[in-house]
This record gives structure tokens, sequence and C-alpha cells, in this order.
């Protein structure tokens, strides 16, 4: 509690309320407007927050990534396309409740059903990072190794894509975290002689390439089209009286699934309003709403969308294991701020760690204020025009790309990784398992090399180590659980046709 | 054979047999004590495993998730032309500097990307540029350069 109260104190302060505001709202516009996400936002933003204090920075990013869940419902709900890539679900019931003119109580209900189950999830966050954080304290290096094994492997598992062509990129990952020194002899490695790479490839632009360039060159091979939002005068925000009584449960089972699903790597926000969806449908009474206007189908996936950004802070913040490409942009702000993440974050930097869970409670309040009132603003910024956002977001992507270390070499990286990220697009292959394996790969080879060299290079280190082993057994029944159910359908659909 | 999977696959499997190479000239090591081209080359042999799969399912017709056509848009030229003109601006970027070189590449998004007219695409490059140099210049201290022709206030 004292932690808390301390954090509450450091998240007050004028300059974290500035930072935090500032974040909430860059994070709702990145969310209302597609073709930009909070990756590309926050990695835009992290070379101007070299002067900042790292407090006031990870407050600003963090609230970048959950104000991106609540933006991202605008757009789907009044333009029926998914701001973000977590609030596709809510197309399918929001937009159709807004063509019966009930967009006022989808965008309400989105956005109370966001700021509970994004409050809930920081209690969670609260009660759960602190004894974690103590038991990870005793992780060797073969305890971490399982862990961004296991970490790499999720994400790859649950891509919505081919889960072969995630390792595929997840190995190309690890790959890329070789080039520049070698963490345990300083040794150069795949630079080519080139001055450029001997720090290795930045993530900054990288990411910018893969999620902000790759984006841009996928839009413009398409005709623009403008946008078409349904009115700009929306009445009734508040949800009524029956509209709570039908949709409390959902957002009580979206937080649920959103902050369980958070935590795991390669979980996150998307696959939770997947999953939330579902179950909806499967627990409504009248499922055959679902489709046509139900008010679950927009509740319950906005809470979890929202519950798992709060939760994915929790591997980050304990283990030092981002689980989704955001929460690994993060771990870059915060190495680059010198910070070292790991269990050690919550007592070598409690001002930090409590001051950032303050701000996300604060930072919910901005939002659900933030969002209603404000929703005439936001459809006026869906309709600017896409050319006109297309050279402001290059523009970004340049000078943020270039700022990190006033290399021109980086803008060239940048600009290689977006061919690359348009090229992944069109052929199925996902940039998060990439980014995420490039991150942790010089952490990795240095607790792969540590353990080796402590166990005389007896590989069985990791499965003699309890909490190593048990992280292996927790992988490999994570992974047979989807193996199992495709089995099972198969059999059922052959005994069906047998039939 | 011509799917695009199969295509990446054989490129990531040529690429992961340069990297071995490279990763066996770095050092191998022992595993009690491994050397810099140790974890490089398991990921290579992991690399060259998935991919070598990859192409397998694919010839084998025994993936559903197979991308049998590189599909592109009507405007497909667009992305040639930028691409064209990001690797002309980086390498011109020390040479004409930031004001110039981002003024003409604005120019040709809004122009030729966009179809906004001429006019219009120079006086709304020219009102970018200069408020993004300013911002990131003058008040956030970035090196932005000034090029040979010293474009820079």
């Amino acid at each position: 509690m004292g932690g808390f109260l301390e954090g509450l104190y450091v998240a007050c302060t004028i300059q974290n309320l500035v930072f935090c505001f500032i974040g909430t709202v860059i994070g709702t516009l990145t969310g209302v407007l597609p073709g930009i996400g909070p990756v590309a936002a926050i990695a835009l933003l992290l070379p101007v927050t070299f002067y900042v204090p790292v407090t006031s920075v990870i407050i600003m990013l963090a609230g970048i990534y959950y104000g991106a869940q609540y933006g991202g419902s605008t757009t789907s709900i009044l333009v029926n396309i998914p701001g973000e890539s977590s609030s596709v679900m809510t197309c399918l019931d929001g937009y159709q409740m807004a063509k019966k003119g009930r967009a006022g109580p989808a965008l309400g209900i989105a956005a109370f059903g966001s700021f509970i189950g994004g409050t809930l999830a920081i209690l969670g966050l609260q009660l759960i990072a602190p004894p974690l954080s103590a038991a990870a304290l005793a992780f060797g290096p073969p305890e971490f190794v399982a862990l961004v094994i296991m970490g790499l492997s999720l994400v790859a598992l649950l891509v919505t894509g081919s889960v072969l062509k995630g390792f595929i990129m997840a190995g190309f990952g690890l790959l890329i975290g070789c080039i520049g020194m070698d963490p345990m002899y300083a040794k150069l490695r795949f630079t080519f002689n080139t001055l450029a790479l001997e720090d290795g490839v930045g993530i900054v632009p990288l990411v910018m390439g893969l999620f902000g360039i790759g984006e841009i060159l996928a839009n413009i091979e398409e005709e623009f089209k403008p946008v078409e939002a349904i009115g700009t005068k929306i009445t009734k925000l508040y949800p009524s009286l029956q509209d709570w009584k039908v949709a409390i449960f959902s957002i009580f089972r979206g937080t649920g699934i959103g902050f369980l699903l958070g935590i795991l790597p390669g979980g996150g926000a998307l696959i939770s309003t997947f999953a939330s969806y579902a179950i909806e449908k499967k627990v409504s009474k009248h499922p055959e709403e679902f489709g046509y206007g139900a008010i679950e189908g927009v509740a319950g996936p906005e809470t979890a969308n929202n519950a798992a950004a709060q939760s994915a802070f929790i591997p980050l913040l304990t283990l030092g294991l981002p689980s989704n490409p955001v929460t690994a942009i993060l771990l870059g702000a915060l190495l680059i701020h010198g910070v070292s993440t790991g269990p050690q974050l919550i007592s070598q930097h409690p001002q930090l760690f409590w001051g950032l869970v303050a701000s996300m409670y604060i930072g919910n309040i901005m939002l659900l204020v933030l969002n209603l009132p404000l929703i005439p603003l936001w459809v006026m910024v869906l309709k600017i025009p896409y050319r006109y956002l297309l050279p402001l977001i290059t523009l970004f992507c340049i000078v943020g790309a270039y700022s990190l270390s006033n290399n021109p070499a980086d803008i060239m990286v940048m600009f290689v990784f977006g061919v690359l990220g348009y090229i992944f697009r069109k052929i199925g292959f996902e940039g998060a398992p990439m980014v995420l394996a490039m991150i942790l790969g010089p952490l990795f080879e240095k607790a792969f090399s540590q353990s080796l060299i402590m166990s005389d290079g007896d590989m069985t280190i990791f499965f003699r180590r309890p909490v190593s082993l048990g992280i292996f057994i927790a992988l490999v029944i994570l992974t047979l659980i989807p193996i199992t159910i495709k089995l099972k359908d198969r059999m059922a659909g052959k005994i069906l046709d047998a039939e | 054979m011509k799917s695009p999977d199969v295509i990446a696959g054989l490129i990531g499997i040529g690429i992961a047999l340069i990297a071995a190479g490279f990763s066996v000239k770095y050092g191998l090591g022992r595993f009690e004590k491994p050397g810099p081209g140790f974890l490089p080359f398991i990921i290579c042999l992991f690399l060259i495993f998935t991919n070598l799969l990859l192409v397998g399912r694919v010839l084998s017709k025994k993936s559903k998730l197979t991308v049998k056509k590189f599909e592109m848009g009507s405007k497909w030229l667009n992305v040639i032309y930028l691409s064209i003109v990001f690797i002309i601006y980086t390498i011109l970027w020390d040479v004409l500097g930031f004001i110039l070189n981002t003024f003409f590449l604005m120019v040709f998004s809004l122009n030729i990307i966009g179809r906004d007219p001429l006019k219009k695409s120079i006086i709304l490059s020219a009102i970018m540029t200069i408020i993004f140099y300013v911002i990131f210049k003058r008040y956030l201290g970035c090196e932005l350069p000034d090029g040979l022709l010293g474009l820079g206030f």
C-alpha cells in the first residue's frame, strides 16, 4: 500500500499528469486513425523522449498503448473500419447498432466497458506483480532461457496466419539480433565491415519500417476512398438501464478473458477480443442477434482488449519479458533510458513501477472523460484525407528514425524494412514475432551462454532445474491444447461426413 | 513452384546457409564455452529446417494457408515509385539537406501519389517541411542536416 501511495504522489505531479494526458490523447488519436497503430506511434515518439525523465516517458508511452484501445472503437462503430486491429470484432455489432441510430449507446458501453476492464486489470497488475517479481528474483539464466523460448513460441503459435511462418519470422528476428557486437566476447558479427551495423540493427528504425512504412506502402496501392462516418451529431451517449443489464456480465467476462490472455506472450488485445466475442455469442440467450447489433458484442470485446492492454505489463515489469510488439518497444525505451528490466525492477525502481500503476488509473479516467464528449472531434480527424496523412506519417517516421543516433543509415534501414514489411504482409508473414525475437535475442544469447558455462556444456540444465522444467511443461501443454482441439474438430467432421 | 511461399522459403534457406557459413567462421567454440558463432549457427539450422518444411508443405499441397499468388492492388506502381524515391531520398540526405530533400519528397507524395494539383502540393509541402524543421531542429534539438547548399536556419 505504501508503494502505491508513493506511486500516486509521483503520478500526480504536474509533469506526469501532463505526460499522461499527452499519451492518452495521442493514443486515442492513433486508435481512431486506421493505418497508424500504437507500435508506430510509440516508436515515433521514442527519440523525442530522450530529455525527459524515464518515469514520465513510460507513463506517456503506456498511455498511448491503452489509449489506442479506447480510440479504436470509435472508428469501428462509426465507420465500420477497425481503427485498431483489436477493435475488429466491434465492427460486427457496433456498426449495426450505429446504423439503427444507437451509435451513442454503442460508443458509451465501449467506453465504460473499457474503463471498468482497464481499472480491474490494473488492480490485478497491482496485486500480482510484486509477488511474481519476488518469486522471479530466484530465476537464473536457465529460467530466463526457458521463459524466452516460451514467449517466442507462444507469439509464433498465436499469430493469426500460419504458425510455421510465425516461427520462421521469430528465427529471423533472433538472427537479426545477432548483428553487431556479440554480448559475450564483443566480437563483431554479420557487419560486413559496415560501421552502421556495428551497433546492430536499431529497433526503432526496424519497427517504424515494418509497421509504419510497410503500412503506408500497403495503403497506397489502392484508391484512396473518402471515409463515410455515421453522423457527427450523436445523442444519448449513456447506455440505458436495460443496456447495462444486458451488458454488465459481458463486461466482467471480458475483463477476465482480457486479463488472462494479455499476460500470455502473443496473446494480447487482439486474441482477447476474438475470444470474448466467441464466448459472448456462446453464452448469450439470443445468439442470433450477434452480427445485427447485439450490445454484448461490443461490451465484451472492447472490455477485453483494454484489460489485455493493462495486464500485458505484468510480464514486462516483473520478468522483463515483453508479450507483444508494443511492450517490446516499451522494453526498448526502458533500456535506452538505462533502466534494466526484470524481477529487480520493482525493488530498484519502485517510483517508476508504482508511478506507472497509479498513472494507469488516472489515464483510464482521462480516457473516459476524453472519448465520449470529443467524439465529433475524432470524427473530424477521421475525415482528413489519407493523402495528407501519408506525408505526415512518413515525415514522422524519417525524423524519428534519424534522430535516435543522427545516422542516415537508420533511415535506409527503416525504408528497407518498410519494403520488407510490405512484402511480408502480402505473403502472410507477421512482423510481431520478428520484433520480439530481435529485442530478446541478445538477452537470450547471454543467458543461454551463461547457462552452458554454468553446466559445463550440459544441455540438460534446462530440464534439471524445476522452474525451467515447469516452464517447458507449461509450453508443451499450451501447444497441445489447440492441436488437440483441432484434431477433435477434424475427427468430429469425419464422423459427420461418414454419417 | 511459382508460389510466393516457395520463393520465400528458398530465399530463407539461402540466407540461413550463408549466415551459417559466417557463424562457423566466427567460431562455434565448445558446449562448455560457446563461441560467438554458436547461437547464430543453431538459429540458422532452425531456419533451414523451418524453411524446408514450408517449401515441402507448399509443394505437397498440404497447407491450407499457402499464399498462391502475390496479389497487388490497382495502384501497385505507387509502391514501386515511392520505394525508389525513398532510396534516392536517403542517398541525397546529406547532399541536399533536410529542407530541400524533404520538400521534394512531400511534393512527390502529394502530387504523384495523392494526385493533388502541383501548386497546392508545392505550398503544402513547403509548409509541412518548415514546420517539421522548426519543431525538430529548433525546439527538440535534432541534428537535421543543412546539406551542401547550407539550407538551414
